[in-house]
């Protein structure tokens, strides 16, 4: 992965990878994508974050030139992105959300398939799907097919599929969706490696807790539309919740509900499942003056925590309603 | 009744692929006969054998006193005096004999001469040896004239067909119980049998290999529903197809022949509908059998084709079994369409109703369904060895369709 | 490049156990089938000799002439027509007639009458033969009547043979041939699925395969001459292996010119893979549909040139040539035939100048929509 470093994450907020401009897809009826605009710098970790049937797929697809859209520009590295434009697909790499081999090649033969659609000579090609075999951690298993693979490790191979040429871009769709703790963390850190040697990622899940570990930008989407952008932190800092209590509570009595929720600057209180939550802007003394109040009406309360927000919470607050399935 | 109510939505799902299926071998069904209608047909019809006159000697009282007499007794078939039209016809069987009049024979003939006709026949065939004799006995009866000097060859040629005018009374025994019924029936329904395996493989392993995913039959054992059952809702569900199956080409066989059945003995009919719901549970039977093993789109495809045409054959459905040898036919007994064309054959010869007659057909009958309830346990069995294997696991849905 | 692309579409396929099993195996299979079935049909109408009864009545013992007439074509020999049989009574010959042991018998009262319980060649030829002794008798007759002398009557003791067999073709036509060209054909048309796989695994709305592959940095024509050059590939190896077995195991003669038939196996497997091609193409039908297309236009095809029933190319040719031409299986197992038969190549070149001109057809289409690489939804 060495020859591309240059690109390093200090080329970032160079020249955009990707620009999008107002992409418009329906399917019939539904608008899939409702006026979509998105762009990518260069050395990124791009997030895309929704729930299910948010159009991140439909998004990539449409960046990929293999949907067709109604309305929009998409552009790569600076050119317009068109289906027969081999130069700019030579430097991207696709690792889809389906599974995408061959059942009756084997792993080696799998990479080395994909891997010489784009390097042709053989020895290079060679080089590169055994660091791609390396990267993926498939060493023991090159001469599996791909029905004697775990599904974790077929993810794996997936991806390996999708990387072996070191390509500049790499769009990633769900690569995590039923595996298993190790396997992501493996593949996490892989991605992160990638990014390392210069490449710029476009990473789209459902799993928060993946996007904000491993993202550099975030892009939030909803209905086909962006719903906001930025770092986690630029993100959260959107919202007013700074700080999200948690306290385990037997028995709360309505009124202490009510003088909680009557605290200037709380602007948010629930009791549920023995559980209250409480969100406000993180200054640090309404957790005290919560706690106040519970004392005072004597109420027993055992395990409090307090968190500063999630993705979640971002998504929660925007949209009103949860991110999590 | 889940899976089975499942099978029929499946049906509802890929009904273009059901009624393609369906629409192509009916229309086979109904071309078939009508272009087989003479063929291998030895024992059955009035033998008016084709003939070809390939003229190189002109127009002559005496060639065309030839053509004239064979046209009597047999069809004739004009060709272009081209190698090439005469290979093909001669391969093919669309003439059975090719007469070629050399340049010189008419003159050669009256003078005494041996110029001999150049014919075509398939060796040794009793339609050639049929009308050698017819040739032979024309122009013998010409040399009895000697030259056409004294009478003018044009009476001479008269003469001579005036003379071959003489024919044999005929009288014909009828033994048979009722009219007889057509051929053209009866190769229908031979036909029929090719039809009913073809359509039901094709449309119930269309509908079972939803269920034979590897995924989707992990899936189902982890259901409370037993495996037999499961089978059992499939092959009901099949029951359903054949039913369909056999009742479009019942009627599609009196509507082409209902005519030709209007006087024939009820009871030989009913026989005749009686043997083709027998092949009709016993295509259902294989049908289970080769969809179990069937995976993949691909092996569907071939194992419907090779499995109707394989049984078809041996079973004497395209070629009679009387051409088989005696080790063949052996061998063919142990295939089950073989019981179905020996009914058929036994019913179609059927002369009376008595027990001594009906045995055989009602033998014949009762074997195709032990091989109907031997294909099913074997269906069943290998379900539930299938569904038990480990092998049949351990694949995973990488590709569309793979 | 060339050869990655090619190399693992042969993989695949090798590896691809079922599918082997079905392509390969079966079509060997059902030629044993063929060669056992048909081993025996060009003995089909051959002549043999027929037995028929003769009522042994007193008409019968006073008719020397006619006793005498058909025991000389009576009895074992070459020349031999009737297994003749004696039987006492018109009762006993009934009997025999309804249990199908003769086909026909004959009672001689005033003249021979033929009694018999169906018609057909062999109650023909026993017909004729009778004829033949009445029309003879009567001009015997004549001649002794008018005073002729023994000369003229000697023609009819000792008939000349006037004719001579001869053979029009290298090879003997045989019905037996017919069956295995069109099984190749068949074969060839079977190429269809090859061409089927080559297209969903490369249109990124049939199939994640496609996608992925949609996204490859290679020319869209060059991807998918090279996979589908690996298909045809694949569909050549499977009919060479099957015309092996015909003509070396089998036995059946393909004509003198081997490399021809190999060209026309060639020709075969272009075609059926770029037919398949043409099916998959479309998005329009479901994958079961297309399939069923296949299938059914297959054996459509095939039982028009006469895979199940001999001679019906020829019935179609004649009555229909348009159907006959466009027919790929028919032209596949023509040009098959013509080698076999044919001393010239004049149709067989042409058979094969239609079955590419159709590949070339087929393939146009499919280009037209491979071309597009983006979809409406994928």
């Amino acid at each position: 992965m060495a020859e591309i470093t240059g690109r390093g994450p200090n080329g970032a907020g160079a020249s955009p990878v990707i620009k999008v401009r107002s992409l418009v897809k329906r399917y019939g009826e539904l608008v899939a994508l409702d006026h979509f605009e998105l762009e990518v710098r260069r050395g990124e970790i791009f997030g895309l974050l929704g729930p299910n049937g948010s159009g991140k797929t439909t998004a990539i697809n449409c960046m990929l030139s293999l949907l067709k859209y109604g309305k929009g520009e998409v552009s790569l590295f600076g050119e317009p992105m068109k289906s027969d434009n081999y130069a700019v697909k030579k430097r991207i790499g696709v690792v889809m959300q389906n599974v995408a081999v061959f059942n009756e090649l084997t792993v080696v033969e799998n990479i080395d398939y994909f891997c010489g659609l784009y390097v042709p000579e053989k020895a290079k090609r060679k080089a590169l799907t055994d660091e791609a075999i390396a990267f993926t951690g498939l060493d023991d298993y090159r001469k599996f097919l791909p029905k004697k693979l775990s599904g974790g490790l077929l993810r794996r191979l997936n991806i390996a599929c999708g990387i072996a040429h070191k390509p500049e871009l790499i769009f990633l769709d769900e690569p995590t969706v039923a595996v298993d703790p190790q396997s992501r963390n493996h593949i996490l850190e892989g991605i992160r490696e990638l990014n390392r040697n210069g490449a710029t990622v476009v990473y789209t899940s459902h799993y928060m807790e993946e996007v904000e570990q491993l993202c550099t930008r975030i892009m939030i989407m909803d209905k086909g539309k962006a719903v906001a952008t930025g770092t986690k932190e630029e993100l959260k800092a959107m919202i007013r919740t700074g700080e999200k209590l948690t306290a385990e509570i037997y028995d709360l009595p309505e009124n202490v509900l009510g003088e909680i929720r009557g605290v200037d600057g709380i602007f948010q209180a629930d009791y549920s499942d023995n559980r209250l939550t409480a969100r406000y802007p993180a200054d640090g003394r309404h957790m005290i003056t919560i706690l106040d109040i519970l004392r005072r009406g004597n109420v027993a309360f055992g395990r409090v925590s307090s968190e500063p927000p999630t993705l979640n919470d971002v998504f929660l607050e925007i949209t009103g309603k949860e991110l999590k399935d | 009744m889940k899976v089975f109510k499942t099978c029929n939505t499946i049906i509802k799902r890929r009904i273009t692929a059901m009624a393609l299926y369906f629409l192509i071998f009916l229309a086979l069904t109904v071309i078939m006969p009508i272009l087989t209608a003479d063929q291998h047909t030895l024992d059955f019809f009035e033998m008016k054998p084709n003939f070809t006159v390939i003229n190189r000697d002109g127009d002559t009282p005496l060639s065309e006193g030839l053509a004239a007499y064979l046209g009597a007794r047999g069809n004739k078939v004009v060709l272009d005096d081209r190698l090439e039209t005469l290979q093909d016809a001669s391969f093919y069987r669309a003439t059975d004999y090719i007469i070629i009049l050399p340049q010189g024979f008419r003159d050669a003939f009256f003078s005494g001469g041996t110029v001999k006709i150049k014919t075509v026949a398939t060796t040794d065939s009793a339609k050639g040896f049929y009308v050698d004799m017819l040739i032979n006995q024309y122009l013998n009866q010409a040399r009895f004239y000697g030259s056409p000097d004294g009478m003018g060859e044009e009476a001479l040629a008269a003469a001579v067909i005036r003379d071959l005018s003489a024919e044999t009374r005929v009288e014909t025994k009828r033994f048979g119980a009722g009219a007889p019924i057509s051929t053209g029936f009866l190769i229908y329904n031979r036909m029929l049998s090719y039809m009913v395996i073809i359509l039901i493989i094709l449309c119930v392993s269309n509908i079972t290999s939803a269920f034979r995913r590897p995924d989707m039959r992990m899936r189902n054992l982890c259901s409370p529903l037993k495996p037999r059952s499961m089978s059992l809702q499939q092959i009901l569900c099949g029951v359903l197809v054949s039913a369909a199956v056999w009742v479009s080409l019942t009627v599609l066989g009196f509507i082409m022949y209902g005519s030709e059945l209007a006087a024939a003995d009820r009871r030989t009919v009913g026989l005749i509908l009686l043997n083709t719901l027998v092949i009709t549970l016993l295509a259902l039977s294989v049908a289970s059998l080769v969809s179990s093993f069937i995976r993949s789109a691909n092996s569907q495809n071939a194992a419907a084709n090779f499995v109707s045409l394989g049984l078809c054959f041996l079973g004497g459905v395209f070629v009679p079994l009387d051409l088989f040898g005696e080790g063949l036919l052996m061998a063919s007994r142990f295939t089950p369409v073989y019981w179905y064309s020996t009914a058929l054959d036994n019913i179609f010869a059927l002369t009376s109703f008595e027990w001594g007659v009906m045995a055989p057909i009602w033998q014949a009958m009762l074997t195709q369904l032990i091989f109907t309830a031997a294909f099913f346990c074997l269906a069943l069995v290998i379900g539930k060895h299938i569904n038990q294997s480990e092998k049949s696991f351990s694949s995973v849905q990488t590709e569309l369709d793979a | 490049m060339f050869w990655n692309i090619y190399w693992k579409r042969i993989l695949w396929f090798v590896r691809n156990t079922e599918t082997i099993i079905w392509t390969w195996i079966f079509p060997l299979m059902l030629a044993t089938l063929f060669y056992a079935v048909f081993t025996n049909i060009d003995a089909s109408g051959q002549f043999s000799r027929m037995p028929v009864g003769v009522v042994d009545n007193g008409a019968y013992r006073q008719d020397a002439a006619f006793r005498a007439a058909l025991e000389s074509v009576s009895g074992e020999g070459d020349g031999s027509l009737f297994d003749l049989r004696l039987l006492p009574s018109q009762g006993e010959a009934d009997t025999l007639l309804e249990k199908g042991e003769i086909d026909g018998y004959i009672l001689v009262e005033d003249v021979p009458v033929l009694i018999v319980s169906g018609s057909g060649l062999r109650q023909t030829i026993t017909k004729s033969f009778i004829d033949r002794y009445l029309q003879t008798k009567g001009a015997v007759e004549a001649v002794i009547l008018r005073g002729g002398d023994f000369e003229s009557v000697s023609a009819f003791l000792e008939p000349a043979d006037y004719t001579e067999e001869i053979s029009l073709s290298q090879n003997p036509p045989t019905e037996k041939v017919g069956y295995f060209y069109a099984l190749l054909a068949m074969v060839c048309l079977y190429g269809g699925f090859q061409g089927m796989t080559t297209v969903t695994g490369l249109q990124a709305n049939l199939s994640p395969l496609g996608a992925r592959r949609t996204m490859a940095p290679v020319g869209r024509f060059r991807m998918v001459a090279y996979d589908m050059l690996g298909g045809v590939t694949t569909q050549y190896m499977c009919l060479l292996v099957i015309v092996a077995y015909i003509n070396f195991v089998l036995g059946v003669s393909f004509g003198p010119k081997l490399w021809l038939v190999l060209l026309t196996c060639l020709a075969g497997s272009l075609l059926g893979v770029a037919f398949g091609a043409m099916i998959s193409v479309t998005s329009k039908l479901k994958a079961q549909a297309k399939i069923a297309v296949l299938i059914t236009v297959t054996m459509v095809c095939c039982f028009l040139s006469g895979l199940m029933v001999s001679g019906i190319n020829y019935t179609v040719v004649q009555n229909a040539p348009a159907v006959a031409w466009l027919n790929p299986a028919a032209r596949i197992a023509d040009a098959f035939y013509c080698l076999y038969y044919y001393d010239t190549y004049e149709r067989f070149f042409l058979n094969i100048g239609i079955i590419m001109a159709m590949t070339t057809a087929m393939l146009a289409v499919t280009a037209v929509f491979v071309r597009r690489q983006r979809y409406e939804s994928i």
